[in-house]
Parts: C-alpha cells; sequence; structure tokens
C-alpha cells in the first residue's frame, strides 16, 4: 500500500449533514445497486492474454453519479459491457440490483440501460423520433406512453425540433442527445454510460451533463459513468473510482481523493520543449509522487505538472529543471486536479500511460 | 404483451429498412425487379434449351417458374437475421436490442415477419408479370390454376414456410453473432445450395443418392412441392396437404435447431465479447 492509499483509507469521508456538499451518497446504510467482486477479464490476443480487469472491487449505491475515471485502455468500458451483460466476466462477480450478471442477464436488463458516446446507436432511415419509440418498445412501453416520455426527456436536452428529422441527418451532437434520451427511455434504475460527452463541444456538453445530474437528483437514478474527461467527473459525479491497468487504484470522493494529496501540486512552464526522457529524473527526486507533461505548440513550451510532498520538494524540482538546462519560464502552486491524484497513484499522468500502452 | 410490442416495433422497423431507403414507390420497383429478372432468366433458359432439344412442355415451364420465384422470396427473408445482426453491429442497434429484457429473439423475428411481408409483395407481382410477360414472349399457355382457392392454399404454404425459413435464418445468423468475417457472404452461398436442393428448378430425384435423399426432406423441397400442387394445373388437394404437414414438421424441427443453435452462439458470443464488436 503506498502513502496515498493510507492517506485515502485515513481521510475522512464528508459527512452527509455538511452543506453545500455533493456526497450525499457516502452513507454506509444507502442501498448498494452494483456491486463488483474480484471482477476479472481476460481477452485473448495475438501477444497472447491481455487482462482488461484485474480483480475490481466496487461498490454503487442508489441515487449516486459514480464515475470511473482513467486513460485509455484502463478497462472502464470492459467493466461497463460486464455490467450491461453484453460480455461475460472470466471470474468474479458482477451485480446489478442484486442480480448477478452471469446468472441473471434478463433481470438485470429490465432495470437497466446503456449508451456509448463513440456508438451513437439508430437507423439512420428512420426519424430521432422513430429510432426512440423502437427502442421504447423494446421495453413493452405503451405507445402513448412512450411518446410522452420522448417529449419530456427531448424537453430537457432541447432535442425537441429535431425529433422528426432523419437519423443521418443529425449533427454528432444531436445524435448524441438522441442516444441519451434513448438511454432513460425505459425509466431504468441503473444507467451506464461509456464517455457520454466524448467529442462534443463545450455548450452541449454542458447541457449533457445537466441532464444526467438531473436523472440522478430527481428520480434516484444510479448512474455509473465511465470517462477520462476528469471536468465531467469533478462536475457531475458523487463518487468516483480511478483505474488504471484493470485495477482499482483509489474510491472516494472527487474532493477527498484531491484533499487527500496534501500540499498543492507545482507546475512548471519550461523552454525549449524536453524530450521526454530527459523529464524521467524528476520522478525519482525525494518527495515527488509522480509528474505529467504537456506540450504548448504556440508557445514554444511544455507544461509540468509535478505532485511533490511539500514546499521543499517543490523547491528541489525548479532547481533539477534549471540544472538539465531549461529555462523555468514561469512555475506555480494550484489546487491539486484529479488527474494529479491519478499522477500521484501511478506515477504517470493519462497521455503518458495511454502512450505506454500503445 | 412485452414480447409482442418487441416483434410489432421490429416489423416496422424492417419494413422501413425494406422500403423506406428511398420513396416507397422506387425502393418497391428495385425490390421487384431481382425476383422478376430471376424468374425470366431461369425460364428463358429453360425455354431455349428445352427448345433446342425439342422437347418443350408447358407444364415444366410452370413448374420452373413457381419454383424460380418462391426460391427467390425464401432467399430474400430467410438471411434477414443475419443481416440485422451485421448492420445492427456497425449501426450498434444489436447491441441495444441484445440487452433489452427479451434480448434480440422477438427483433429478429420482427425483421424477419417483416422481410416476408415485403417479398410476398414482390414475388407476388413479379411471379404476374413473369407470367405475363413469358405466356406473351414464347407464346404458349402456362397452365397455371389460378382461383381464390389456389391462391389461398399458396398463400398457406409461404405462411408454414416460415417457420422453415425463420429456423434456417437462425442458424446462419447463430454464426453471425461472433463472426467478424464473411457473416455476409454465409448466407448468399446457403441460399446458392438450397436452389439446388430445394426443388426450385428441378426434382430432386435427379440429385445423386445420398444427396437426393437429404434434398427430399428438407422443408423447403416439401414447401415447392406443396405450392406447385397448389398452382399448376393437374395438383390436389390430397397431395398439397401432405406436402404441407411435412413440411410444417420439417419446419418445426430447423426452428427448433436453429433456436438453440441461436442461444448456444449468444452465450458463446458473450463469453469472446464480440456482441457488440463490429465486424471487418
Amino acid at each position: 500500500m503506498n502513502v496515498l492509499d493510507e492517506r485515502l483509507n485515513d481521510a475522512p469521508k464528508i459527512r452527509e449533514d455538511q452543506p453545500g456538499l455533493r456526497n450525499v451518497m457516502n452513507r454506509v446504510d444507502a442501498e448498494i445497486t452494483v456491486e463488483v467482486d474480484g471482477l476479472r477479464r481476460e481477452f485473448d490476443s495475438k501477444e497472447g492474454k491481455v487482462t482488461a480487469l484485474d480483480g475490481v472491487n466496487l461498490q454503487v449505491r442508489k441515487g449516486e453519479i459514480f464515475g470511473v475515471l482513467g486513460p485509455n485502455g484502463a478497462g472502464k468500458t470492459t467493466m461497463i459491457r460486464i455490467l450491461s451483460t453484453l460480455l461475460l466476466p472470466t471470474s468474479g462477480k458482477a451485480g446489478v440490483m442484486g442480480f448477478d450478471v452471469e446468472k441473471e442477464p434478463e433481470k438485470i436488463r429490465a432495470v437497466i440501460n446503456m449508451a456509448s458516446g463513440a456508438e451513437r446507436a439508430g437507423y439512420d432511415f428512420i426519424s430521432a423520433r422513430g429510432n426512440l419509440w423502437f427502442f421504447s418498445q423494446l421495453y413493452g412501453i405503451p405507445s402513448e406512453e412512450a411518446h410522452k416520455r420522448i417529449n419530456e426527456l427531448s424537453d430537457m436536452l432541447g432535442l425537441q425540433n429535431y425529433l422528426d428529422r432523419k437519423f443521418y441527418a443529425l449533427s454528432t451532437g444531436y445524435k448524441q442527445r438522441v442516444t441519451l434520451v434513448r438511454a432513460f427511455i425505459n425509466d431504468p434504475k441503473v444507467v451506464f454510460l461509456d464517455e457520454p460527452t466524448i467529442g462534443l463541444d463545450v455548450m452541449t456538453a454542458l447541457s449533457i451533463r445537466e441532464y444526467i445530474l438531473k436523472q440522478a437528483k430527481e428520480h434516484g437514478r444510479t448512474i455509473l459513468i465511465a470517462t477520462h474527461n476528469m471536468a465531467e467527473v469533478d462536475a457531475i459525479c458523487n463518487r468516483v473510482a480511478i483505474i488504471d491497468k484493470g485495477k482499482i487504484l483509489a474510491c472516494d470522493t472527487p474532493a477527498a481523493l484531491k484533499r487527500s494529496l496534501g500540499a498543492p501540486s507545482l507546475v512548471l512552464e519550461v523552454s525549449p520543449v524536453p524530450a521526454p526522457a530527459s523529464l524521467e529524473p524528476l520522478g525519482k527526486l525525494d518527495g515527488v509522487k509522480g509528474y505529467t507533461s504537456s506540450v504548448d505548440e504556440e508557445r514554444g513550451l511544455s507544461r509540468i505538472q509535478v505532485v511533490v510532498d511539500s514546499d521543499g520538494s517543490a523547491q528541489s524540482v525548479i532547481d533539477s529543471v534549471r540544472k538539465s538546462g531549461m529555462t523555468v519560464v514561469s512555475n506555480w502552486r494550484q489546487q491539486a486536479t484529479l488527474e494529479e491524484v491519478f499522477v500521484a497513484l501511478v506515477g504517470r499522468g493519462f497521455r503518458e500511460r495511454e502512450h505506454e500502452a500503445a | 404483451m412485452s414480447v409482442l410490442r418487441s416483434i410489432v416495433a421490429s416489423v416496422r422497423v424492417g419494413w422501413y429498412r425494406e422500403f423506406n431507403w428511398t420513396n416507397p414507390l422506387l425502393g418497391f420497383s428495385m425490390r421487384t425487379v431481382g425476383p422478376l429478372a430471376g424468374v425470366i432468366a431461369a425460364s428463358s433458359v429453360y425455354f431455349v434449351g428445352s427448345s433446342a432439344a425439342r422437347s418443350f412442355s408447358p407444364s415444366q415451364l410452370a413448374f420452373i417458374l413457381i419454383g424460380a420465384a418462391l426460391y427467390t422470396h425464401v432467399a430474400a427473408y430467410s438471411w434477414v437475421p443475419t443481416l440485422a445482426i451485421a448492420e445492427g453491429k456497425w449501426t450498434y442497434v444489436f447491441p441495444q436490442v441484445f440487452i433489452s429484457p427479451h434480448s434480440s429473439l422477438p427483433y429478429l423475428t420482427g425483421r424477419t415477419l417483416a422481410s416476408f411481408f415485403s417479398s410476398t409483395l414482390t414475388v407476388i407481382v413479379s411471379l404476374v408479370l413473369s407470367f405475363f410477360i413469358l405466356s406473351s414472349v414464347f407464346n404458349t399457355s402456362i397452365p397455371f390454376t389460378v382461383t381464390p382457392l389456389s391462391v389461398t392454399l399458396l398463400f398457406f404454404a409461404m405462411l408454414v414456410n416460415i417457420l422453415a425459413a425463420f429456423g434456417l435464418g437462425l442458424l446462419l445468423s447463430a454464426y453471425a453473432l461472433f463472426a467478424t468475417k464473411f457473416e455476409w457472404a454465409l448466407p448468399t452461398y446457403v441460399a446458392g445450395l438450397l436452389m439446388v436442393f430445394s426443388e426450385a428448378l428441378f426434382p430432386v430425384s435427379f440429385l445423386p443418392h445420398p444427396v437426393s435423399d437429404v434434398a427430399n426432406v428438407l422443408p423447403f423441397t416439401e414447401f415447392m412441392r406443396a405450392s406447385r400442387q397448389a398452382m399448376i394445373q393437374g395438383g390436389d388437394v390430397y397431395s398439397y396437404f401432405s406436402y404441407i404437414g411435412l413440411a410444417t414438421l420439417g419446419g418445426v424441427i430447423l426452428l427448433a435447431m436453429g433456436f438453440l443453435a441461436f442461444r448456444y452462439a449468444e452465450n458463446r458470443a458473450r463469453r469472446l465479447g464480440v456482441i457488440d464488436k463490429k465486424t471487418a
């Protein structure tokens, strides 16, 4: 167990009566709607067995918006595929509303729905309304009731004026809105959303997040979101599990996870842009938990975010960068983000992790 | 009730899929051209060959005309479950259908029924058109029996044949569920075999043993025979119903086989993780 894990376990849980905090779901007595126990999934590939999920344990409570945050290839989508009964686990247990995914998939299907941001399901030659009606009928919803729900849900997402257009004629953003209306058409108790705002403009993403929040808050639905979008998790999730290489590294409220880092992280803007290998010594300095970097091509700079445990460690990072021949254009300390929590846990950022995986 | 809603909605989607990709009249015309061309081509080949051999027989022409038309009918809708799965993986509709409470069987049933209705329409139109075209071009009288009873018996045979066609469709789609290659092509190969083994163009007794024995018990063969008993002069009701009985029995067996194979394939596809995998 590393230092951060200890901190996370020792971190005070936010109490239900604390005003202004979203963590109303952090109650041990809340009904568990999604439960995953020792979940493991392996895939065969040309290179041999690939482990997508490696003994994942998770509990999601009723009415909670639960984020599963991790880089591409971390195992998020695999978990959603198993929970939504598209895929069977290799070993371990997964259950929704008390039903087992392996033995009782038909019972789970009656109470869930799922949507993927990358896959906008629909028949091109049918209108958005026609598509939504079709999916509603798969759940046995009477036609009149189905149309009422289509109108209500579409209203929330500003889709009303586009309902009678053919699916192929809709923009990506509106197709995604149709997908999200579909995900709630059957009044599901649990909804799985895989990257629900991927590839969307800021305003569309915002309206979708508001819609998801409303669905959880007003209807008490449990919503599990798999995403690599940290802003999304910060904005709407009650709790988040950080996942990497098929393992859950930490699980708590976004605020508690960030607080657990202790010292604010250090951000450096350096020039010239360093080779990735030249930054590696940073990770070996005392008090450095990890770092991530990105290139600002317009300004010809590299931005390095370093998770440190104290002010002294921050200073030694600055000194080390200067000694390596780079010019520190600016530096500042900032409140930790969820990516920095990930960096502290893994030692690398999302981009580096995805690059390694590729 | 809920299952029925799934089936009805899937019939509606299937109907749109058949005719609504362009304006309905153009869609209908395009779908009729295929069977019409098939029937005329098969009949013309027979006419030319038999005329050269001086053995032309109007009743044999009627045999081929009925067989070719009904073969295109069966071939057109028995592969629809495969199509629905393959295109459903592309559009991601199929995974969504799969995780609905009744999963994919009502959907595949509805899509098959929609295609049955549409191909029944187009085949009847092409049968009527080819009858007039061939009678006039070959200057012969094709010995069809067209009465309310014969037409009713033909429709009844077509309805009975849904069992076998859907069974075959499920067998093919069992492969399509976890296949990532050739799932489009397989139904075409099977349809080709069906042309030879279902008495579409010639009696299966012409085939060598034991192939002819296998062909003889196929429900599609019995369906063809029953349809000819209904529509060609000289047919009798007793023979019709004996063929229908055999077609029903074979259809139920094929449907049961298709259902079991599909259920097995579903589970295996879930195990392999290919239900939502796009095809190559």
